[in-house]
């Protein structure tokens, strides 16, 4: 462990997470392990999950023995007996069985009054901010994984290295590296159709390559970059759709339908086809519950908070002794109202949760500060307190994948003053003309 | 030549001829440089690809006929151009874009009721956008109104009913007015209003949303001479400002923008140099809309944006600068704005040539012109551009679309626009089809000859051995056209 990486973790983790009122974690928090383990022979695979909306962390990871919580939420409450115990504190969601039994396992651990030191309550900034790990600083335009990805990035980079299942990247994977977007729609016969007209010219670098750039006339640096887009989607996408077409022998396995279950299945797949996929992330929309939150009794949340745990159980199932070199982070903008509205939902908060899922944890804790819900503890007496900034727990993350510093610098650009080398040419011209004008 | 008429221009007496000088010295900064400009076809293609959305068949050539100079100086003059064909078709096809706020709005029925006429009306609105988009032959006002259109973003599913009358009386009305007008017009309609919740801020509780962007995305640029105390104290001098159903002539209720005088705060207020107050209740919010219309951020910001949209995405800076001081000379005024830029030696500049990426909707557009495709039913569009990520008026953050190369080359995209092109060769879109001017145009070429002319009617200029080579490998000529319009080629702009 070099200094500057101490300094790092020390300055950024050991504040935030060291002095933990429950579940003393110490700096190096859930992911230390993997250090320890025998190198696995699969390349390590970051899936990060994105609830979007603002998952109620008090439906989730609820804190069934606080003294203020029947009070607070008169209607949403769930009893000690109803709960999947974790501690003294917390038990899960009673459908959150998997998760449960991964918690069991020390495969699955909560990490409560996460979120951002950025105080807004407007989804759009909140995930933006998040996404891009850079609260508050909208200068910062590319995805925090994909800065990553960047940061580490090889002449051998495998073509599946990072894909996303979904047809639009989340904001998390825009940016200087290209990450397939697997598109919704079937595109056998376009790729058939143009590989003739896209492949022939791969290899055929423009002179002079990144170095001395030749002159642009007539766009012909443009028509070299959409080229080898071009070849990329058709090479990444055939050997995708290849893996994805396999019937392998998860049949006995139980996915649920849902577009979550699908998407965990299909990178099951890659992650077995042993492609070198590192980094991936998706999307379940519908958390933002104003009304009706239903918590328990097969209600909205208790339903979709169902579909996450058995997904992801299915997909542990699936994948065995390969989970060994996964990681799950699950997330959410932020956090919602300690107090239940008039509509027996919740509103827009501060505080949330994550939740980390894979076998390189050092686990079976409920990690995070936890003072309570009274009144006195609650960020402007309405919302969960922020006690570990969510760019500790990406870097955490990031560290199970990489020793590197300067890729776990990446997923927070702003714990310190950003290198101009993480953001791309438009930032840069934009803070460039700001600096002149100042 | 370029930078020394910037700095003269500085001195007042030259600012008077401000516009006549800066047109001439624009346009002939170059040739004094002896630098090498577009000419002859290039040039036609330059700005039928640039200020129109792609040349329709014949076109470049009529284009090459007038000069390219005077077809921008028709295009700067929309309400001069004569397009009773695409008005007849908006009138017939989108009767609710001519209802006034007050019959749209009273389309907004309690519970779901109004769920057909709501998606009638959005339905209207994305077709209105799309069909004129492909038909008009007012293509720059087309072209300048998608600008604004992403610049004060508004998104459909939040104001339904609203926004079809903000694209007519707002960003339609304002796009060639000065900015301060355009910017006040969309500060006081209710669809940015309820878009931005400004209509339900009030002192004692304040919501900063709206007054935040309109400083960040609309005026200055993000954190460009303002802190977080100028957000709150704008957000402050436009309490008040809000929308609902009022008393109109007679004995009719008219649903507007109005004041309300009750939820204003009226203490004084100072945004970042200008001090109000408080006394001027409605007028300040005005003073402080007109106030940031003018900052000299605002110009250089408005500006930028302009340039990397019409010109290129990394615009250099004396363009920038050229341009900026054109829009504090002439007060904001947009036409004077446009016309700076496309007659400055950059835009002409074969650097610049097809150096874009076409965005979605560029790209849709510019098929369906290109192939003279009719157009029965518009839903297949539509979801392909729903597919590709640019839905029209479905934005949802106040952001708007990109413009930039950036934020849409990603592996993957090219499928959507591949699939495209080849369903509409195939006759696989359902209500969409190449037009038979189209085919004729193709089909009366001699057997050999049709590679050729594929290739000069959707690459022209193109210097794309492979493409060409492949085009003239078959004989069928709809792979033709399907390998040319999915090509690298087709996609830059």
């Amino acid at each position: 462990m070099d200094s500057t990486r101490r300094e790092f973790i020390k300055q950024a983790g050991a504040t935030a997470l060291g002095a933990t009122a429950i579940g003393t974690a110490g700096p190096e928090l859930a992911f230390a392990a993997q250090k320890a383990a025998a190198k696995p022979k699969q390349a390590p695979t970051l899936i990060a999950v994105y609830l979007r909306g603002g998952a109620d962390m008090l439906g989730i990871v609820v804190p069934y023995s606080d003294k203020d919580y029947p009070k607070v939420h008169p209607t949403l409450a769930m009893s000690e007996s109803e709960v999947l115990h974790l501690d003294n504190n917390f038990g899960f969601n009673p459908n959150m069985k998997e998760l449960h039994a991964l918690y069991e396992k020390g495969m699955c651990v909560p990490i409560v009054c996460t979120g951002s030191p950025h105080p807004t309550r407007s989804h759009f900034d909140a995930q933006d901010f998040m996404e891009r790990g850079a609260p508050g600083l909208r200068a910062v335009d590319n995805g925090w994984l994909n800065r990553y990805l960047y940061e580490t990035k090889t002449s051998k980079d495998a073509n599946l290295r990072a894909i996303s299942l979904q047809s639009l990247l989340p904001r998390s994977l825009r940016g200087d590296y290209p990450v397939l977007a697997k598109p919704d729609q079937n595109a056998e016969q376009a790729l058939e159709f143009y590989s003739q007209l896209y492949m022939p010219q791969m290899g055929a670098k423009p002179a002079g390559g990144s170095g001395a750039s030749p002159p642009n006339l007539r766009g012909q640096q443009t028509k070299q970059a959409i080229k080898e887009f071009g070849a990329r989607t058709i090479e990444q996408l055939r050997e995708l759709d290849a893996i994805l077409d396999q019937k392998t022998g998860s049949s006995g396995l139980r996915y649920p339908t849902s577009g979550f279950g699908r998407q965990l299945r299909d990178i099951a797949k890659v992650i077995k086809a042993n492609r070198g996929l590192e980094v991936t992330a998706l999307d379940i929309g519908g958390w933002d519950h104003h009304i009706n939150e239903g918590p328990t009794n097969n209600g909205t949340l208790a339903r979709m908070v169902g579909d996450v745990s058995a997904s992801i159980g299915a997909f542990t199932d699936d994948l065995g002794p390969l989970m060994s070199s996964v990681l799950i982070l699950v997330m959410t903008e932020f956090g919602r109202t300690v107090r239940e509205n008039g509509n027996r939902g919740t509103d827009h908060g501060h505080g949330g949760f994550m939740l980390a899922i894979g076998g390189g944890l050092t686990g079976k804790k409920v990690y995070g500060k936890w003072e309570g819900l009274a009144d006195d503890k609650l960020n402007e007496h309405r919302d969960l307190p922020v006690h570990t900034d969510f760019r500790v727990v990406f870097a955490e993350g990031s560290k199970a994948r990489s020793a590197s510093t300067a890729s776990r610098r990446a997923c927070s650009p702003n714990t310190r003053p950003i290198p101009r080398r993480w953001v791309t040419r438009r930032t840069r011209d934009a803070m460039r003309a700001h600096e002149a004008l100042a | 030549m370029w930078i020394a008429y910037l700095l003269k221009r500085r001195i007042p007496i030259l600012a008077v001829f401000g516009f006549v000088l800066g047109a001439y010295l624009l346009s002939s900064a170059a040739a004094q440089q002896g630098a090498r400009k577009l000419e002859g076809a290039e040039a036609s293609r330059h700005v039928l690809t640039r200020l129109a959305f792609g040349p329709r068949p014949r076109e470049v050539v009529d284009v090459l006929r007038m000069g390219w100079r005077q077809w921008v100086e028709q295009q700067l003059h929309p309400e001069e151009i004569k397009d009773a064909a695409t008005e007849k078709l908006i009138a017939e096809k989108c009767p609710t874009l001519s209802m006034s706020l007050s019959e749209l709005q009273g389309l907004d029925k309690p519970g779901n009721q109004d769920r057909d006429e709501r998606t009638r009306v959005k339905n209207e609105l994305r077709d209105a956008v799309l069909l004129r988009a492909v038909h008009s032959e007012r293509q720059f006002q087309e072209v300048i109104v998608d600008f604004w259109r992403n610049h004060f973003n508004v998104d459909v599913n939040k104001v339904p009913f609203l926004a079809t009358n903000y694209e007519e009386t707002v960003l339609r009305k304002h796009a060639f007015s000065k900015f301060e007008d355009l910017l006040l017009a969309t500060a006081q309609h209710p669809a940015m209003l309820v878009y931005l919740d400004n209509y339900v801020s009030r002192g004692g509780g304040l919501n900063e949303n709206y007054a935040r962007e309109l400083m960040e995305l609309h005026t200055v640029g993000v954190d460009n001479g303002y802190v977080q105390e100028d957000v709150i104290n704008l957000a402050r001098v436009l309490t008040g400002w809000t929308c609902g159903w009022q008393d109109g002539r007679g004995n009719d209720r008219e649903y507007k923008f109005f004041f309300n005088a009750s939820v204003h705060d009226s203490d004084p207020a100072k945004v970042i140099a200008l001090e109000l107050d408080g006394t001027g209740s409605m007028a300040d919010g005005e003073k402080a809309v007109r106030y940031l219309a003018n900052h000299p951020n605002t110009a250089r910001f408005i500006c930028t944006k302009l340039c990397r949209y019409l010109v290129t995405d990394n615009p250099p800076p004396e363009l920038i600068d050229g341009v900026s001081g054109i829009y504090e000379d002439s007060g904001g005024d947009l036409r004077e704005v446009y016309r700076a830029i496309i007659l400055s030696p950059h835009f002409m500049d074969p650097k610049y040539f097809r150096v874009k990426f076409r965005t979605p909707l560029e790209y849709t557009v510019s098929v369906l012109r290109t192939t003279a495709a009719q157009i029965e039913s518009t839903d297949s569009v539509h979801r392909e551009l729903k597919l590709m990520g640019e839905p029209i008026y479905e934005h949802v953050e106040p952001t708007g679309y990109s413009d930039l190369r950036e934020a849409w080359l990603d592996p993957g995209v090219m499928v959507y626009r591949w699939n495209f092109a080849i369903q509409l060769v195939t006759d696989k879109m359902k209500g969409v089809k190449v037009g038979p001017e189209f085919a004729e145009l193709v089909q009366k070429q001699k057997q050999g000859a049709q590679p050729k002319k594929v290739m000069e009617m959707f690459l022209p200029g193109v210097i794309d051995p492979t493409t060409e080579k492949l085009v003239a490998s078959t004989t069928d000529i709809r792979a033709m056209v399907a390998l040319a319009l999915g090509s690298p080629g087709y996609q830059q702009q």
